[in-house]
């Protein structure tokens, strides 16, 4: 490769890429500061790497309950437990339970809820939370994006640093979007079938992530 | 450190004011019970009208003349508002009685004014540009800056330091003073004519033939005698209003002269060393009245954030009429000198304190909480949401809790529902009313969602609650 390339992916770890390396690969690989985050789970880590940090997931699922909050766990309660910023839930459609959140790791003094009613003030909130860079992570439901909205919110994840994690019912958001990475989930015996439909710097992907039937949540990481 | 003052001196202020808020469409005069004119407008002195002139004559002159009554109150409004800005130069302001529109500030401990007068001089042009007529002057004393404003040109002043003071003060003309004509005349058939004439005379003779209060006048001008005057109180709530040009019906109508009350009432503020957490707006239109408050938890001193939180409050809570009249009060005010920050870094509490108030003025207090569990075996009392700054409570409840609790127990199909976990029984409650007897599990749907459901023991009947997402 032309040293002038090589200088160029160096330089700028995070906006310019090799096909099949995710962004911060290269650091990642060099132990150093990363662009994606451990979920804490193996299954998941062999099947995405991490959790895009300054990105947006969308995850799909065909119903709620199947398992969508449970894979975040971990993550969640370990950016809990290692910074100060808030995790953000924005217009969630049931309550999160803080009894079973306490429980999973994550330090409830660092969680937030936000619920805008109207879908103009839902975007603004979204977008001033992802871009202030006070929020290690948000969860989102938000309403259907079109493109200029989807382009908007994942510029301020990448200024804010934050992981967006974008929660939609399956077919409620369809088209290309600007997320970092697209998951669509499945019920499994197991646990939770998780296809990957999108993934910058990656191949699709499918595979199987055990998930305890409610017995025992994960822990943090 | 020795004392020394600048006085503003506002001759025939209540013309000048009135040619000002009729924005110059006639020159007006103000007359005494005898029809001769008292005071001008800048107007009426162009027009050649002389003071003492009779109304009669002046009409002759100048047709187009209006008549005008004294305004008391707005006379002390515009000099409440120059008080408020010279204390921005000095620690005392008071008006200059007997000269009811001459106000004086102390500058001598202001380190501005010490390392030279030009900027004080220049912000002062520009504050009086565009008003009524004004003339300075800086003396040692504050009687001495007024006699020395009373003898300048309108926009001009003269200044005598504390040196020459001594030599300058005997050669002011006594026409300058505030005695009654039969005094002045008085004086002048004696043919004194400066004050250093008066304080040549004995004193015993100047106070038998004059009265006492010269004696004591001449020795305040001299700063051999203290001049305690009552400084200008500062107002109890700070309030600014202000009359709009273009009625405003909408908030991009709203902002600019909302962010210029509240440029102009934090100014009075920092001048008084005070900050406010409250501010409550005032909208007064011919249909309608407006009235909301802001409340912020820190003082509330940067403007892009003030004009944001009444943005997304007043998107929340339109007016709904053309506002015509805009008053912004200052509530809540405390002494604050400012807020240190660091220069290279913004603090994250900070920024999470600031877009907490952004979403809380335009998504309304309870749109933002935390989420707290609380010690209660029943699931749907075992949590409180919180304001956006309480402190969760720790509890570790039991085990085998979801993630998703519904906000009502959905009622289902008694058919199909088969426990896929060990039952675990719910029971008690009798105290607050709220008893419940029931057998929670585990059920996998057909779609897949594993839901907790129980079974009321008492009505019977199958319950879904909530989803081990």
């Amino acid at each position: 490769m032309k040293p002038a390339l090589e200088s160029l992916l160096r330089e700028h770890p995070r906006s310019l890429w090799r096909g099949l390396h995710s962004p911060g690969y290269e650091a990642t690989a060099r132990g150093g500061d990363s662009a994606l985050l451990k979920t804490g789970q193996e299954e998941l880590d062999r099947l995405l790497g991490g959790w895009p940090r300054g990105g947006i997931t969308e995850i799909h699922s065909s119903t709620p309950g199947i398992g969508e909050l449970r894979l975040l766990l971990p993550v969640l309660a370990s950016l809990s437990q290692q910074q100060k910023r808030w995790i953000l839930w924005v217009t969630p459609p049931y309550l999160p339970y803080p009894p079973a959140l306490a429980a999973a790791g994550l330090r409830l003094e660092r969680m937030l809820c936000l619920h805008p009613r109207q879908r103009q003030d839902r975007l603004w909130a979204l977008e001033s939370a992802l871009r202030s860079g006070t929020c290690s992570a948000v969860l989102a439901w938000p309403p259907p994006l079109d493109t200029t909205a989807w382009r908007r919110l994942q510029l301020a994840a990448q200024a804010g640093d934050t992981a967006a994690f974008f929660f939609f019912n399956e077919g409620e958001q369809q088209g290309a979007g600007w997320a970092a990475l697209r998951l669509q989930l499945h019920p499994d015996r197991r646990g939770v079938a998780v296809t990957v439909q999108k993934r910058r710097g990656g191949m699709p992907g499918r595979g199987v992530v055990s998930l305890p039937e409610g017995e025992q949540l994960p822990l943090a990481i | 450190m020795a004392s020394y003052y600048v006085a503003v001196y506002f001759p025939e202020l209540d013309a000048g004011l009135w040619e000002q808020d009729e924005q110059g469409m006639a020159p007006v005069v103000l007359a005494d019970g005898r029809h001769r004119l008292q005071q001008r407008g800048p107007m009426a002195i162009h027009c050649g009208l002389a003071p003492g002139m009779s109304l009669a004559k002046a009409r002759a002159l100048c047709p187009a003349l209006r008549l005008r009554p004294e305004r008391p109150q707005r006379r002390l409004e515009f000099l409440r508002d120059w008080a408020h800005w010279l204390y921005g130069w000095g620690p005392q302001v008071a008006i200059l009685e007997p000269w009811s529109t001459a106000l004086g500030v102390e500058v001598g401990s202001n380190p501005r004014w010490r390392a030279g007068r030009q900027a004080f001089l220049e912000a002062l042009r520009a504050r009086a540009e565009g008003g009524p007529r004004w003339r300075w002057g800086a003396a040692p004393t504050a009687t001495g800056a007024v006699l020395l404003a009373l003898g300048a040109a309108d926009g001009a002043g003269w200044t005598v330091s504390r040196q020459q003071w001594a030599q300058v003060w005997p050669r002011l003309p006594l026409s300058a003073l505030p005695a009654e004509t039969r005094v002045q005349e008085l004086w002048y058939s004696l043919g004194l004519g400066t004050l250093g004439d008066l304080a040549a005379l004995d004193d015993a003779a100047r106070a038998q033939r004059f009265g006492p209060y010269w004696g004591e006048f001449l020795q305040i001008v001299a700063g051999l005698r203290p001049d305690p005057r009552p400084y200008f109180a500062f107002p109890e709530v700070p309030r600014r209003e202000l009359e709009l040009v273009q009625p405003a019906g909408d908030w991009p109508a709203l902002r600019f002269p909302l962010a210029r009350l509240f440029r102009e009432l934090q100014k009075m503020l920092t001048r008084a060393g005070l900050g406010a957490r409250r501010w409550q707006l005032r909208l007064q239109g011919r249909e309608g009245r407006f009235e909301d408050c802001l409340e912020s938890r820190e003082i509330l001193s940067d403007r892009e954030l003030f004009l944001e939180l009444w943005q997304g409050r007043l998107q929340r809570r339109p007016w709904t009429f053309a506002a015509e009249t805009i008053v912004l009060e200052a509530l809540d005010t405390c002494p604050w000198q400012g807020q240190q920050r660091d220069f290279w870094r913004e603090d994250l509490a900070e920024r999470q304190e600031r877009l907490l108030e952004q979403w809380q003025a335009r998504l309304g207090p309870e749109a933002v909480y935390i989420l707290s569990p609380w010690p209660d075996h029943r699931p749907e009392h075992a949590y409180r949401l919180l304001p956006a700054r309480g402190r969760p409570q720790s509890w570790e409840g039991p085990d085998r809790r979801p993630l998703w609790l519904l906000p009502e127990p959905r009622a289902l199909e008694d058919g199909d529902v088969r426990p896929h976990s060990e039952v675990e029984r719910i029971q008690g409650g009798w105290w607050d009313g709220a008893d419940v007897d029931r057998d929670y599990f585990l059920w996998r749907r057909g779609d897949g969602a594993r839901c907790w459901v129980f079974r009321d023991r008492r009505r019977g009947g199958v319950f879904l609650h909530g989803y081990f997402a």
